[in-house]
């Protein structure tokens, strides 16, 4: 069996941010369970310390999509990673479920829809049970409900329980491809610019200092934050 | 704009009031721009028809969409999508809105993906220097925001609006029911097995006013929870701190608790990607934190600079006199 971890770059200089970290460590704990090999696949032109660090925590690869992730919207990036999990014959994908600081929490369930397999968000933790994967998912009022999976099947992941892995002493080389190599055409999938293209954010301005506790609260007060 | 669909979550027997309140926001978008409102959901009974269909007519639709062939189980995609996306095909709605929840989680962002729809998560409806209605969206990590104009997208707009975002409306009029036919479903191989509950962390996702502890707090946390009681808050902390065993349960981190308090009042939290990306728009942040350059100035409406132990006693006392009754500062 094939597992797919999908990472997108950290940001402030981190290489994962917190789900795509704790993806890689769900697939980490299902790889020998499941007897699976581990493949990383990332989107992007500065994809090498996401999957650098997958590599040495244990992937068995790493295949990197050279492309601009920000010219490109959410289906787009969804359709290249869900032809590089096919190219790939993975029957599980994970996901984090939400990226920092550009993730709006769509790409794992869109990579779903592109492969025409059942998913599941908000998951918290994934175990191998009598040769089914039971996946915990979050709900309401932090409820935990679990199901019995099995693949084909994307995992959209939150969080994790499953360990930290070790170190890899000899991790493999970073695999390169690019979109043609997929089959697909970058002009057409550039053809929709996200959304952060189109409609650029506009700053705010930096917090106003108060010079005491006093008006710090009156400041509060007098914009109506407080209740009586 | 022809017509909004709400999704309605189901609690209980009934549908969530997180779902009623999101159809009060479509309610008054609609109002404005001259759409009608469906609310589609699913009943876990047929007997219960009538009364959500009552219910939902109340709370601002036009037309309540009864799904068919959905089981009564956790919505998934696998058992409530196919039946969702069909009643999107059918009304071809310019906008769909989500009450940001479980459910929303599970199935907003595959229904924006099936409809080659614009997908906008924890969004506010605001108002954009034009005066045209739009959806607020945190941006940067909360360092600027970004406008989606709902009546001149180009494309169909998919939004999940967080409860301390949405207003309930209070309609007189009946609703139409439309009973759509079950939809072919997509097979996949997934049991629902046990629910247990959760830990107490519900308790900061639904809270007006929250004090949040960083790092920068764990020498100082009775401080910090005075100033929470003082101000009627909830006191929830950052992924750092715990990780470091201090309120393991009350985490407000992507990975964790997403809020949307009215007031967010960030007590040395520097201001993480994870921890800030856990924020809805709308939220009024203020921090309290002893470096002047620290990052979560940059997202904060007022801060005060100092060392947390000595500088928040004089803040709870503030705010305790601010918040009796006849209180002023």
């Amino acid at each position: 069996m094939i597992v797919a971890v999908l990472l997108q770059p950290g940001a402030g200089g981190a290489p994962l941010g917190r789900c795509d970290r704790a993806a890689l460590r769900a697939g980490l704990g299902l790889r020998d369970p499941l007897g699976a090999e581990l493949v990383a696949i990332s989107l992007g032109d500065d994809t090498d310390r996401a999957l650098g660090l997958a590599l040495r925590a244990g992937c068995d690869r790493a295949l990197a999509i050279d492309e601009r992730a920000d010219e490109l919207d959410f289906v787009a990036v969804a359709t290249a990673l869900a032809r590089a999990c096919e190219r790939q014959d993975a029957s599980l994908v994970l996901a984090g479920e939400r990226a920092v600081p550009t993730g709006i929490g769509a790409v794992g369930a869109a990579v779903a829809d592109v492969l025409g397999r059942p998913h599941l968000a908000g998951i918290v933790d994934l175990v191998v049970e009598d040769d089914a994967i039971v996946a915990t998912q979050e709900r309401a009022a932090g409820q935990r409900q679990r199901y019995r999976c099995r693949p084909p099947l994307v995992a959209c992941v939150r969080s994790s329980q499953a360990a930290a892995a070790g170190r890899r002493a000899a991790p493999a080389a970073i695999e390169r491809l690019g979109l043609s190599e997929l089959g697909l055409e970058a002009e057409a999938l550039r053809s929709r610019a996200p959304l952060s293209a189109s409609i650029p954010a506009r700053p705010r301005d930096r917090a106003e200092l108060c010079a005491s506790g006093a008006e710090f609260l009156a400041r509060l007060g007098a914009d109506d934050l407080l209740g009586g | 704009m022809a017509s909004v669909l709400v999704y309605i979550d189901r609690d209980g027997g009934g549908p969530a009031e997180a779902s009623r309140r999101a159809l009060g926001e479509a309610r008054r978008i609609a109002t404005a721009l001259g759409a009608t409102v469906y609310a589609a959901g699913a009943p876990a009974d047929a007997a219960d028809a009538d009364a959500w269909i009552a219910s939902l007519g109340t709370a601002g639709a036009d037309k309540v969409l009864l799904l068919s062939g959905v089981p009564a189980v956790p919505a998934i995609w696998s058992s409530h999508g196919p039946a969702l996306a069909q009643a999107a095909a059918e009304i071809e709605p310019a906008l769909i809105l989500f009450a940001a929840s479980a459910d929303a989680a599970e199935l907003a962002p595959r229904l924006a993906a099936r409809l080659d729809a614009v997908f906008v998560p924890d969004a506010a409806v605001g108002v954009d220097d034009d005066g045209e209605l739009c959806f607020d969206q945190r941006a940067g990590l909360g360092v600027a925001r970004r406008r989606v104009p709902i009546a001149s997208a180009d494309a169909p707009l998919v939004v999940t609006v967080p409860q301390g975002r949405s207003r309930p409306t209070r309609g007189d009029d009946d609703a139409g029911a439309v009973f759509l036919p079950a939809p072919d479903p997509e097979p996949a191989a997934i049991e629902a097995l046990d629910a247990e509950p959760g830990p107490a962390g519900s308790a900061i996702e639904g809270a007006d006013v929250l004090v949040v502890a960083g790092a920068g707090a764990e020498g100082a946390m009775p401080q910090v929870a005075e100033l929470a009681a003082a101000l009627g808050a909830e006191l929830a902390v950052t992924h750092t701190l715990a990780r470091r065993g201090v309120h393991p349960d009350r985490v407000v981190d992507v990975s964790a608790t997403r809020v949307a308090p009215k007031l967010y009042v960030a007590c040395g939290a520097s201001g993480s990607a994870a921890h800030l990306g856990a924020i809805a728009e709308g939220t009024t942040i203020v921090a309290i934190d002893r470096d002047p350059e620290a990052s979560i100035f940059a997202v904060a409406r007022y801060g005060l600079v100092g060392d947390l132990a000595t500088v928040l006693p004089g803040v709870t006392t503030a705010a305790a006199r601010l918040r009796a009754p006849g209180g002023a500062a």
